[in-house]
């Protein structure tokens, strides 16, 4: 009875991400049927990219949305982080590792700065992250001017992370085969599986991963067991101020400009979103790595199935917040089924129990 | 005088057998305001209810018993129209009625004083007493007509001889306040039925004599009353006829000349709880922790002097706002204390939060358990592991899940926590589980200072008993323990050393054996007398 | 400890918004000379050619010259900027107008308070106004469409990426390239129709094809996902034709991907760093260079000669003319020379403020 308990639990969680699953799988049938090029390399590739790129802030905060907080600021700071780490590489001639430390090192005390409000001075999430949505986009501007950051024609090998394709950037030698021409794993996407991975570990199997979720389900519990709650929460809103940042950097490499006044507008929201659809609680405590990328995966997929459908752009936004809000009722369904099976389980194992008392008596 | 016992229980279980076939052969309904005939009720897993049949006269008392999960709050929420029942037959003033929804049981006069306040405190006295039901006036019937809705509630207010303007902000009062003000809510429905679910588990002593008062005036206006709690004193007190049930069936009915501790107890567990309170073990001379001149904060500060010897259990007595679960927060390093020290086995312990509490050997189990002592919906084994997790169950930051089960499972065997297993959510427990859960977590650090407050406050008699148990047995291998506890039963039986609270001081120290209960209660209204 | 870091820090955060402030504030005080209010149609690197000019402008004329980037280029924000301005007095405003059709009854309330009003870039023809400067939207389409016959002589699939189709400017400049394919009676002047955006447009009697205009508002990465996703659905397709001004970096970061540099065309508006420096390699066709630098001194100039009472000697219909112009890989190295020289001045003006 008690040795199954961990196997038990695993598919009980794998139960969870099979709605989101459908639903991916779905839409990707669906877009394939009106649309047969949806399912070429360059396609996929591009979905794979993008997914990588949104996935992470989707990753960045879902630790933050484990505590019961939010993160309003993620994309005022990616494009405060990305204009900067633009400017330093190209007109601050910055060299690019230094460059890239100073971002994480800034972004990362950014998540201080909200973790410390929250927690120490007992603000709410909401304002604390709101202020900085409106102090970060105006201090880009401001910083850059509102002059567009572009890396030009400039080559920096830094712009592999967001540009390069694995196995074939490291073909030892001679012409790529046109199969790994083709279908090459672009960069964002690994790093999403990487940090993914990172998260899922330590969200799982360490301290911290159990101090958090036991802290987003019940704080005040949690701090009558001794854990530092101030300390967990802050160490939340890190990771996600320094994913927004290391975001910045990626989506600056990647566009190979940045606009300061709009680059990450509203990119929080599209980073909660895939949160939300991968089956991450706004009221905290839950959430699995495994669903975020797949939330995020569905966004994406489904702005391209917009696209490529030809959905007339004016739609696109009532499909994207149609398909969220199904998404996420679909699995408020699933959970209400699987509570009623569990009752009834728990029903019939009550009634055995009652019927070998009984019986017990009997014997008696 | 254990064949006497017997034999007592088996007329009470003939009388109440008689009185059934009365009913069904129709006689006497006419005195009774509610009959309930034969009614069951199913949840998954259980029989909450089975063919259970009582009556209700007009201006009647009757208090129903029973330990947790007998089927008490089963049987208000029917009548309350929270459930609907799978069998049976209500009656009210002998016409067979169908409550089926909150609406309806309000039109039939049925009122519900819930355990918990339900109460909006932003709101006016009168705002509460008529939530949903205020008279309106004015544009569209749309704006509220105050005066009517303060003359009404006045009226109200009347019945429950409280004193307070109609207009009061809620949050204002004390609490015993605000429970009569829910009381007048139910009243102000016209109710003939009014039920109290544990009414008094957050009012003081004084509070709760003006409660029964107020019962008591109720029955004189012919107003039948149905009283559940788990205090059997005031059961003792208040009632005029008690109901007892056990694992959803009637158990027995005592009148009103029979009504005393030892019967209803008996009727509740089925068997004698004649040692409840088994005191043998040993205090050992050497003090192991003591408080010096330990300010707890947010109070009028008097510095507090203690001293709790190795296996000793010292209770924490007095009453609701002494200061007692302010002191054990204190002491663990929730709130910071504003002066004093703490020493354990003669060394000064640094501690200013939770995790250096714990890491100089003390715990506590909170009071709230659902808000402070669990994680209520995570895991049975991870609420078990979560305080040692860090230093005891993980190696650079991982997690052994290995260890976490195996001391899971030997905390479940230790604390006989009944469960299915121990991955399923820690708030699919009864209340005595749960509490044992808590419990477990915090045995699991092999504490040198134990802190409890209100360590079985809402579980049934059997858990009860077993919570002392295990407290003796810890006391027995030399942990020091400090209680806080209401209820004088638990105060007198547990104790080697009471120790009274009275608005944020120590009053005085009394010893068991020797005390009354008088003594106790002098010294935790003591200032309000001088 | 921490309490302490923290309140350091709010400390720091507060002087720091204060210090900010009040420089400001004695920038103000000092300021004696007639204010004149420079509003663009949002923050766009574009206006730093304005911004390169405003300091000789204020030097050589006398006046005060304050530049105003609306955040999100929305046209309540250059409501509330114009307000500020009437409240401190100003002398003149010049703008680049969002939402011409509604905002010209307030835009006559303000001239009517004695408060001259010249518009730059994008017009509102009804207003009470005193002079626009700049050429008509319409007549960069047509530009663009030219453009277009050029690098498709005989005809193709072509699409177009902009940022929102409810802005006059992309309407006009939309227009003036579909009338332009279609052969239409060359005209200055917007002739104030809309063709619908309904995808696959045939224009020209069906040499052209205007797949669709796909609208990203105003977020780049979403433009480049637009041009991807077009490249994937229309493999025929010939030309992307950028129209706001970060369009044309996000197009051509897409069409990189996807290894089509040179063989998808692109054309686009205005001129971004990045869009030039595509001209020059040869990847983007032609740029449309309109000339920020000198709406900046002719609309101060007017401004400047009205309030000290001077004849600005504005022509009869109000418009001074300032063309577009075409750059492409035979003049970009001449006209990029010269913008490098303004943006410079720019540099330094920038550097002078902070």
């Amino acid at each position: 009875m008690l040795e199954n308990n961990r196997f038990l639990k695993t598919i009980k969680g794998m139960k969870r991400l099979g709605g989101i699953t459908l639903l991916l799988i779905a839409i990707i049938i669906i877009t394939v049927i009106i649309q047969p090029r949806f399912f070429t390399a360059y396609n996929l590739r591009n979905i794979l990219r993008w997914t990588g790129l949104f996935g992470i802030l989707s990753l960045g905060i879902s630790f933050v949305l484990i505590t019961g907080g939010i993160d309003l600021s993620m994309g005022s700071v990616l494009g405060m982080v990305g204009a900067i780490a633009t400017y330093l590489m190209t007109i601050g001639g910055w060299p690019v590792w230094i460059v890239v430390i100073f971002i994480i090192v800034l972004s990362a005390f950014l998540g201080l700065l909200h973790g410390l409000l929250v927690t120490k001075l007992h603000m709410q999430p909401f304002v604390v992250t709101l202020c900085g949505l409106f102090v970060y986009r105006g201090m880009a501007r401001f910083l850059m001017d509102d002059r567009t950051q572009g890396y030009g024609n400039t080559e920096f090998g830094i712009k592999f992370l967001a540009a390069g394709r694995i196995p074939s950037a490291f073909w030892p030698a001679g012409e790529v085969p046109k199969f790994f021409q083709d279908w090459s794993i672009p960069m964002p996407f690994l790093l999403l599986i990487g940090l993914g991975i990172i998260l899922a570990i330590v969200l799982n199997k360490t301290v911290y991963g159990q101090h958090l979720k036991a802290t987003g389900r019940n704080e005040s519990a949690s701090r009558f067991s001794g854990i530092h709650t101030d300390n967990v929460i802050i160490v939340a809103y890190i990771v996600c101020s320094t994913f927004a940042g290391f975001g910045g950097l990626l989506f600056s490499l990647d566009l190979n400009t940045v606009q300061p006044s709009s680059l990450g507008n509203m990119y929080e929201m599209y980073a909660i979103a895939g949160c939300v659809v991968g089956g991450v609680s706004l009221r905290g405590g839950e959430g699995q790595i495994l669903g975020v990328i797949i939330g995020a995966a569905i966004i994406r997929v489904l702005y391209n199935a917009i696209n490529v459908a030809g959905v007339s752009t004016q739609l696109e936004q009532v499909v994207l917040g149609l398909v969220i809000l199904i998404g996420v009722a679909a699995d408020e369904v699933v959970r209400m089924i699987s509570a009623r099976r569990k009752v009834r389980e728990s029903m019939a194992l009550a009634q055995k129990a009652l019927e070998e008392s009984r019986a017990a008596a009997a014997n008696r | 005088m254990v064949e006497d016992k017997k034999s007592m229980k088996m007329d009470v279980e003939t009388e109440c057998a008689l009185e059934q076939e009365d009913i069904k052969s129709g006689k006497r309904s006419g005195d009774y305001i509610l009959e309930i005939r034969g009614i069951s009720k199913s949840f998954p897993g259980v029989h909450a209810l089975s063919n259970v049949s009582l009556q209700l006269k007009r201006g009647e008392v009757l208090a129903l018993v029973g330990e947790n999960g007998a089927g008490k709050s089963t049987m208000m929420k029917i009548l309350a129209g929270v459930y609907t029942l799978d069998a049976g037959d209500i009656l009210i003033d002998g016409e067979s009625v169908i409550i089926g929804s909150v609406e309806r049981a309000t039109n039939l006069g049925i009122a519900l004083v819930h355990q918990e306040l339900n109460l909006c405190d932003n709101l006016t006295v009168a705002g509460n007493v008529f939530l949903g039901r205020e008279p309106k006036k004015g544009l569209f019937n749309k704006f509220v007509d105050t005066e009517r809705l303060n003359n009404d509630t006045a009226e109200v207010l009347k019945k429950v001889g409280l004193s307070v303007s109609p207009s009061a902000i809620l949050r204002e009062l004390p609490i015993g306040t605000q429970q009569l003000v829910e009381i007048s809510k139910a009243l102000s429905i016209n109710a003939k039925i009014v039920m109290f679910d544990e009414p008094t588990s957050s009012l003081s002593e004084h509070e709760t004599e003006q409660l029964f008062k107020v019962i008591r005036d109720l029955s004189k206006q012919g107003v039948s009353c149905i009283y559940i709690s788990h205090r059997l004193g005031e059961v003792k007190e208040v009632a005029d006829r008690v109901v007892v049930l056990r694992d959803g069936k009637l158990s027995g009915c005592l009148e009103k000349h029979e009504i005393n501790r030892d019967a209803m107890i008996r009727l509740m567990v089925g068997r004698d709880i004649e040692k409840m309170y088994q005191k043998n073990h040993t205090v050992s001379d050497k003090v192991r922790v003591e408080l010096k001149d330990f300010i707890v904060p947010k109070r009028a500060s008097y510095p507090i002097d203690l001293t709790i010897k190795g296996g000793e259990i010292v209770v924490l007595s007095g009453l609701v706002g002494a200061g007692r679960t302010e002191l054990l927060h204190a002491i663990f390093g929730i709130d910071k204390r504003w002066g004093g020290k703490i020493f354990i086995d003669g060394s000064e312990m640094h501690i200013n939060t939770p995790a250096e509490a714990i890491k100089a050997g003390m715990v506590l189990v909170p009071e709230d358990r659902k808000l402070n002592g669990l994680v209520v919906n995570m895991e049975i084994d991870n609420n078990i592991a979560l305080p040692g997790l860090k230093d005891h169950l993980s190696k650079n930051g991982f997690i052994n899940r290995d260890k976490v089960d195996e001391l899971a499972d030997r905390m479940v065997k230790l604390l006989d926590i009944r469960l299915y297993m121990t991955s399923q959510l820690a708030e699919s427990l009864s209340g005595g589980n749960q509490q044992k859960v808590v419990l477990a977590k915090w045995l699991s650090m092999d504490p040198v200072f134990l802190l409890l407050d209100e360590p079985t406050r809402g579980i049934d008699v059997g858990a009860k008993a077993e919570i002392y148990k295990l407290l003796e047995d810890l006391a027995q291998t030399g942990v020091a323990i400090l209680v806080a506890s209401s209820e004088m039963q638990e105060v007198l039986g547990i104790a080697d050393k009471i120790v009274v609270m009275c608005e944020g001081r120590v009053t005085g120290e009394l010893d068991p054996l020797t005390c009354e209960e008088e003594d106790v209660i002098k010294l935790a209204t003591e200032s309000a007398v001088c | 400890m921490k309490s302490k870091v923290l309140i350091s820090l709010l400390v720091v955060l507060l002087l720091f918004s204060f210090s900010t402030i009040s420089a400001q504030a004695q920038q103000e005080a000092a300021a004696k000379k007639p204010l004149i209010g420079y509003i663009t149609n949002g923050p766009y690197e574009f206006w730093t050619y304005s911004a390169a000019a405003i300091p000789t402008m204020e030097e050589e004329l006398g006046v005060d010259v304050e530049l105003f980037l609306p955040p999100n280029g929305l046209p309540e924000e250059q409501k509330r900027f114009i307000e500020s301005l009437v409240a401190r007095g100003a002398a003149g405003i010049g703008i680049s107008v969002v939402d011409p059709d509604n905002v010209t009854e307030f835009f006559n309330e303000v001239i009517a308070s004695g408060i001259p009003m010249v518009m730059f870039d994008s017009d509102a023809p009804a207003s009470n106004r005193l002079a626009y400067v700049g050429m008509s939207n319409y007549a960069a389409g047509r530009m663009a469409g030219e453009l277009v016959k050029e690098v498709l002589p005989d005809g193709g699939e072509w699409m177009i990426s902009v940022g929102r189709l409810d802005a006059q400017n992309a309407i006009e400049r939309r227009q003036g390239m579909i009338d332009e394919l279609n052969g239409e009676p060359y005209s200055t002047t917007y002739p104030g129709k809309m063709t619908p955006n309904t995808p696959n447009l045939k224009l020209g009697g069906g040499k052209w094809t205007l797949l669709e205009t796909r609208t990203d508002g105003g977020d780049q990465s979403k433009t480049k996902a637009i041009a991807e996703d077009a490249i994937l659905k229309y493999p025929e397709m010939d030309l992307i034709v950028g129209m706001w001004s970060y369009s044309s970096p996000a197009v051509i970061s897409a069409v990189r991907d996807a290894g089509l540099l040179g063989k998808m065309k692109i054309i686009g508006f205005d001129m971004e760093t990045e869009l030039l420096q595509a001209v020059q390699d040869g990847y983007a066709y032609a740029a449309l260079g309109q000339d920020p630098f000198t709406y900046a001194v002719k609309t101060i100039e007017t401004l400047a000669k009205v309030i000290k009472g001077e004849d600005p000697k504005v022509p009869a219909d109000g418009l001074i003319d300032v063309p577009a112009l075409k750059i492409t890989g035979e003049n970009i190295d001449e006209v990029w020379g010269k913008y490098k020289e303004q943006l410079a001045t720019g540099n330094r003006y920038i550097e002078a403020t902070k």
